[in-house]
């Protein structure tokens, strides 16, 4: 491992040359397409279970609405 | 910025996220404990303990990772919009944190109901929320992890752009 991960943000390691990890590609690449269709998929079980009833819905996140 | 300041950024950043990635296993093994311990008295205070442990630290280091990870972002060639692994890697982590302010009402409303309830009422007070909420924040947060590791490559449209214009970048 060349460098330390972070959660939220790129790491500086490479900070001189930001080009390092991007390639020649043009378009999206494969493995975001990926990402996104994973990223839909749970986002229609998120939003089937907030509306859905019983234990997770809108009123469990929301005070006075218990 | 320069190295040393962003050394220091680097190193809140990879601090508080790891620390927040802890967090989540912490949160997921006591709601694991919640659903399954035949104790009344664990059962409350699993609850009551997310709900005490909360604001004093998986909000702050939420926050902080975000952050942190922004302003190395905005302070490095990186960017923020420029490479497809940067951005999956903000939106995630955008979204983990709005989950965690969101859910801190739900344990809130838990700890509370954990004061109320007695011995015999314990299946009312337990979730499968805190399990379900904190393992798909470890999901996302070792995703995260191994973008930053791997870096997979892809420019997006901005990125060409200020590729092939960098005076402007």
């Amino acid at each position: 491992m060349s460098e330390v991960p972070g959660a939220a943000g790129p790491d500086s390691g490479h900070a001189g040359d930001g080009s390092s990890a991007s390639g020649p590609a043009q378009g999206m690449p494969r493995w975001v397409k990926v990402f996104v269709g994973i990223a839909i998929v749970l986002a229609v079980l998120a939003v089937v279970a907030l509306l859905a009833p019983g234990d997770h819905g809108p009123g469990r996140h929301g005070p006075g609405m218990h | 910025m320069g190295p040393r300041l962003r050394k220091l950024v680097l190193t809140a950043h990879v601090a508080t996220s790891v620390g927040w990635l802890g967090a989540a296993a912490v949160f997921l093994v006591l709601g694991i404990v919640g659903l399954c311990s035949g104790d009344a008295a664990v059962v409350r205070a699993v609850y009551l303990a997310m709900d005490a442990a909360s604001w004093p630290v998986l909000v702050p280091l939420a926050l902080a990772s975000l952050l942190t990870g922004l302003v190395q972002g905005l302070g490095t060639k990186w960017g923020l919009f420029r490479h497809y692994w940067v951005v999956v890697k903000l939106t995630m982590t955008v979204l983990a944190a709005a989950v965690v302010l969101l859910y801190t009402e739900t344990l809130a409303y838990q700890a509370d109901l954990a004061r109320r309830v007695g011995d015999g009422d314990i299946s009312a007070l337990r979730s499968a929320g805190p399990v379900l909420h904190s393992g798909i924040g470890m999901v996302l947060l070792g995703t995260a992890v191994v973008l930053s590791v791997f870096k997979p490559p892809g420019l997006t449209s901005y990125g060409r752009r200020k590729r092939r214009s960098p005076a402007t970048a």
